[in-house]
């Protein structure tokens, strides 16, 4: 074996130069024998008919892939971005506009917020398989909304029951679905994907209406056209009348009649603070003629799926401040219970 | 198929089966893996294995002073470098044997 040649120690040398960022006893390490080691591939005449004067260039490749390859057969970490490199030429960099763009949004990508928004999201991944199989029953409900009680649980064929059936059976499927995300074929992939995009649109449609929908359906559910209210006030229309006597007493059955001795009459009332659908019930007169200008309007609880105990047991008489009248008896507060005007329902 | 990248999973493996059977200095196991059949091995990467190894325990080293020029640096294998090989034997064979099975399905099947 021959001793090291100048072709060697150059060789040599560039590679100590790529491996500068180690620290010093790594590299010695690294270096201990290499020179040895370099002079016999010099040295050697190779199976492949490269002879003794094929340079070592040829037979290593560069000093700097030579270095690389060191390193990461050492279990060396790669060299360092900013340090100088005497041998290999770094790669240009290009000043264009789309290079700029990728850069920038490598920044964004890889910026500490954007990282830890993605694990965020990816933890919310199961949430929004809920979300979803909610909103696929909801979405086809909201659609074709025919109850006061599509929301929050949809009607599903009549039925509220059926309807968090059906949510909790979507819900599992969904789930599923999910958990399997990542065996899923392409083409069924694409379809879930799909489905979440319709399922996403249809609710950002539906979502803003659903109050209009509501409120039409109460119209029509409560079986009057388009209400004209009779009797108008400027704070807005009129449904019931609460008469009191002089001295305060709530009465009730009063019938009421206009200046030319019409029956007054009220619309009914259509909107209840508690929501619950109610019905008026008329007094008859004795021929069985509801008796329709008789006040206050007493209403009952129309028959509904939703929870009674919910409802207003009986919608609460306002409470009005009566003025004092210059009668000799003391006013009573108009909460006082018990009514002292017998029923008129006879009248007429 | 480029076996750069295949070798760079089992070259720890292959080094060490080769200074099992005999020691060996850095380019003389080089040469004993291209004998073998193994030509894209890279030098590099065959030195740097080696000194790897040896820093971790699963070789030992020793100098033979040459009688032409300088010293050789032998490395020979040790007990932790045996247990090394047979545990990575042993999972090269079960990977061998099931991306053969893969291999003989899709030729059936096609």
């Amino acid at each position: 074996m021959r001793t090291t040649t100048p072709e060697v120690d150059a060789y040599l040398a560039a590679v100590r130069d790529e491996l500068s960022d180690l620290p010093e006893t790594d590299r010695a390490e690294l270096l201990d024998d290499l020179a040895h080691h370099l002079a016999e591939v010099a040295d050697t005449r190779d199976e492949d008919e490269l002879d003794e004067s094929t340079p070592l260039r040829v037979r290593l490749g560069s000093p700097a892939d030579y270095a690389s390859e060191l390193r990461a057969a050492a279990g060396l970490p790669p060299r360092t971005a900013g340090a100088s490199r005497a041998d290999a030429t770094t790669p240009p960099r290009s000043g264009s506009l789309w290079a700029s763009a990728r850069a920038f949004a490598t920044t964004v990508w890889t910026h500490p917020l954007a990282v830890s928004a993605r694990a965020f999201a990816r933890e919310l991944t199961p949430a929004w398989w809920l979300a979803r199989g909610f909103l696929a029953v909801s979405v086809a409900a909201w659609w074709t909304i025919d109850a006061y009680e599509d929301f929050p649980i949809p009607t599903v064929f009549g039925s509220q029951v059926f309807g968090a059936m059906s949510i909790a059976a979507a819900m599992a499927v969904s789930v599923w679905l999910g958990r399997r995300d990542a065996h899923l074929s392409v083409r069924v992939r694409a379809l879930v994907r799909a489905a979440e995009v319709a399922i996403v649109g249809a609710t950002l449609v539906l979502l803003p209406q659903i109050d209009d929908r509501l409120r039409r359906v109460a119209w029509i559910s409560d079986g009057s056209s388009q209400p004209m209210y009779a009797l108008q006030t400027p704070n807005g229309p009129v449904t019931n009348i609460y008469p009191y006597a002089a001295d305060g007493t709530p009465l009730d059955g009063v019938l009421l009649f206009d200046q030319d001795g019409r029956p007054l009459r009220t619309e009914p009332q259509q909107w209840w603070a508690d929501g619950c659908p109610r019905e008026a019930i008329h007094p008859r007169a004795v021929d069985g003629v509801p008796v329709d200008f008789s006040y206050p309007h007493d209403y009952q609880l129309l028959p509904q799926p939703r929870d009674v105990r919910a409802c207003f047991a009986d919608p609460p008489r306002p409470s009005v401040p009566v003025p004092t009248a210059g009668a000799p008896t003391t006013t009573t507060p108009p909460a006082a219970p018990g009514t002292t005007a017998p029923p008129a329902a006879t009248a007429g | 198929m480029d076996t750069s990248q295949l070798l760079r999973g089992v070259l720890d493996m292959a080094v060490l089966a080769v200074v099992q059977d005999a020691d060996g200095y850095g380019y003389d196991v080089v040469r004993r893996l291209r004998t073998a059949g193994l030509d894209d091995v890279g030098d590099a990467s065959v030195y740097g294995t080696l000194r790897r190894l040896y820093q971790n325990g699963a070789l030992t080293s020793y100098v033979v002073p040459s009688e032409e020029g300088p010293h050789r640096k032998y490395y020979a294998i040790n007990e932790n470098g045996r247990s090394l090989l047979e545990e990575s034997t042993k999972t090269w064979r079960t990977f061998e044997e099931a991306v053969g099975r893969v291999l003989d399905r899709e030729r059936q099947a096609a």
